[in-house]
């Protein structure tokens, strides 16, 4: 009898299909653990160790969760239209990144200091691949905790794209992806000296990332693009993330040591600060309040724009 | 063991784990109170962690007064939370523990230790006012490496010139090597009505680093002659009003509400209450007031002000013990220093100030 049972056991379909099912519980498996891997990545840089920059306040191991599934969705829904030529077409420049897997593990290795560190990559210029150096950029966990990275890109002091050195491919904070480059758009019509910027797709090892904002870094190639005469450039933004002062008030407009040059007037040692001090004085020395000062510093500088204009 | 049954037991391993995930994933969408709950766990293990360590430590210090247990203490827990970055939520434990070691090592004598851990300090914020200045007040204080601390105190010294903060480190510096008429001539432009609008003095009404936090959330408050205002009508009920002060410098803080004789009982941390009624904030410290579950009585209008306070060491230069040694060093530096005009004026600023905090 029980010789009897096993050759039944034998004959029915159920043994086999127990055999095959691997075939699904692999990849469920896989998918499953990818999921869990991103969860807990995510959780752990943007709940549990960004908390001080005020976007994540909220982020709990549930949204993380979400967030990764909600990634994992996307990424296949694009893929899967790519692959079908489903993509819709329009009209932003494709700019092409590559950067080796082992170089993007190295900056994602302790983030956020890792990724302040230059990897070598190539860029897509004028149908050849150059090489350049790239790192994430910007300080809060909205450039580099996420799926989309902000990047530095430098360019070879000898190969420059379109008179440029260094740029920034910057990821939407918001959906509303129009308000800085539209800044942007506004100082250039004015007059004013502003970076170059555009709003572009990349595609990063092939893989397209969505639309990403192109800023130029300010320097001073900024200067020599605009047809101006070589000087000191300040930029004020010493208060927050990666660059903040800690153990010291931190007002910008009261201390010149918060600013730092992005382009230097070699006329002068490159801690020479006399202009801004002089400036910066003459602002508080108003005897207004500050943010009243500020305001008619700005409104001066549109009238005189818009008198030549 | 055959391969067949090695085969079932791998395949029944695989939809063991597969069964395991679908569980997390159904209590993902199902029992959000457990995700939660896990999440509070995890946070409070993680965040809240070294704190506690950090304070059990400082405890165990002030009932024990042993400081070789303390240090190697804090050394572990700095060992522990080596991965934390400038900017994460836990770095302001780890800021804490860098300065509270190398005051312990200091006190003990191991100028090498410090400075090294003051290495590490600087390696994890190179930004940390606090770091810069005790790493440069050990190079002076140790043997041959005066003019090295020197340097660092200089260059800081002109990349924020208006700060008192900075100003005050420096002077520290130069007191805990004797140098006392030096170290009371950083202090010249923060006392002396200056010409410079971006210097406050001492004495100044200031509006910085501050944080508000008021529950209802619909109240602001407005600044009104350099100070503070927030206003409440008859009825209101006050949740919370809590101000935090972040500023780096001492600072005394007075409150004062118009309109009503209602008292308000705010309660402070990290504040010395004084005996005229204001409070006096340390520099370093984040010290808050707050005022919670209050019923308001009457309109009332509460102002708060903070004033730039008198530095601790500029406080101990005006003491009479200090003064025949104050004094006879700005003589001194006044024959041999090449500013004598300076000189002279930081000496008879000193004995003005110094005469004027007698009683």
């Amino acid at each position: 009898m029980p010789g009897s049972l096993k050759q039944i056991r034998r004959l029915l379909p159920g043994r086999s299909l127990l055999h095959l099912s691997w075939i699904v519980a692999l990849p469920v498996l896989a998918i499953m653990l990818y999921w869990s891997a991103g969860t807990l990545e995510r959780y752990r840089e943007l709940a549990l160790r960004q908390l001080g920059d005020n976007r994540l306040y909220g982020m709990t191991l549930m949204h993380a969760g979400s967030l990764e599934f909600q990634y994992m969705l996307r990424t296949a829904e694009l893929e899967l239209k790519r692959s079908l030529d489903l993509l819709p077409s329009d009209d932003f420049p494709l700019f092409h990144l590559f950067v080796e897997d082992a170089r993007i593990r190295q900056l994602d290795s302790a983030l956020p200091k890792s990724g302040q560190y230059y990897q070598g990559a190539q860029i897509i210029q004028n149908n050849k691949l150059v090489p350049v150096k790239v790192k994430y950029r910007g300080d809060f966990a909205i450039h580099w905790g996420y799926f989309k990275k902000s990047w530095r890109v430098k360019t070879r002091k000898n190969n420059l794209f379109h008179g440029i050195r260094t740029f920034n491919l910057i990821t939407p904070k918001t959906g509303h992806i129009y308000s800085n480059y539209l800044g942007y758009k506004l100082a250039d019509i004015l007059g004013l000296l502003s970076p170059r910027a555009e709003l572009v797709k990349l595609n990063l090892n092939g893989r397209y990332q969505g639309i990403y904002l192109f800023v130029e870094q300010i320097s001073e190639s900024l200067l020599r693009n605009a047809n101006r005469l070589p000087g000191d450039i300040f930029s004020g933004e010493e208060l927050y993330g990666k660059d903040i002062w800690h153990g010291i008030d931190k007002e910008l407009f009261a201390s010149a040591g918060f600013w730092e040059k992005s382009a230097v007037n070699n006329h002068y040692p490159i801690d020479h600060r006399v202009h801004l001090q002089q400036l910066l004085a003459a602002i508080k020395g108003t005897g207004e309040r500050w943010d009243k000062a500020e305001q008619d510093w700005e409104r001066w500088a549109l009238i005189r724009k818009l008198r030549k204009i | 063991m055959s391969v067949t049954r090695l085969l079932n037991i791998a395949i029944a391993t695989l939809w063991l784990l597969v069964l395991m995930g679908a569980f997390i994933l159904i209590s993902w969408q199902s029992q959000a109170a457990w995700i939660n709950q896990l999440d509070g766990w995890v946070r409070d293990q993680y965040l809240l962690g070294p704190e506690r360590r950090f304070e059990l430590i400082l405890t165990g210090y002030e009932h024990t007064d042993n400081s070789h247990i303390a240090i190697t203490q804090l050394e572990a827990l700095l060992q522990d939370i080596d991965d934390v970055q400038k900017g994460d939520e836990v770095s302001q434990t780890k800021r804490v523990a860098f300065g509270q070691l190398v005051l312990l090592l200091r006190r003990n004598g191991n100028l090498e230790q410090a400075l090294n851990w003051t290495q590490r300090w600087l390696g994890f914020d190179s930004r940390d006012i606090d770091a810069l200045l005790t790493r440069a007040l050990l190079l002076m204080t140790r043997p041959n490496s005066l003019p090295e601390g020197e340097l660092q105190l200089a260059l800081l010294g002109a990349k924020f010139p208006n700060s008192l903060t900075v100003a005050s480190g420096r002077a520290t510096a130069y007191a805990s090597i004797g140098q006392l008429g030096s170290a009371f001539r950083y202090y010249v432009p923060f006392i002396n009505y200056s010409a410079n609008p971006l210097i406050d003095s001492i004495g100044d009404l200031v509006v910085r680093d501050w944080q508000l936090k008021t529950k209802p959330t619909d109240k602001t408050w407005v600044k009104n002659n350099r100070a503070l205002e927030l206003s409440y009508h008859k009825g209101e009920i006050i949740d919370e009003l809590t101000i935090t002060f972040h500023s780096g410098m001492n600072l005394d803080i007075e409150i004062q509400e118009t309109q009503s004789s209602q008292e308000l009982p705010f309660l402070s941390r990290q504040l010395l209450a004084t005996n005229n009624g204001t409070y006096l904030k340390n520099a370093g410290s984040y010290a808050s007031l707050s005022l919670k579950d209050f019923v308001v009585k009457q309109d009332i209008t509460i102002r708060i002000e903070t004033r730039v306070a008198i530095p601790e060491t500029l406080a101990k230069l005006l003491q009479s013990n200090m003064y025949p040694l104050v004094l006879a060093q700005l003589e001194q530096d006044q024959l041999e220093q090449d500013h004598f005009e300076q000189n002279k004026e930081a000496r008879l600023i000193y004995q003005e100030l110094y005469n004027a905090r007698q009683p």
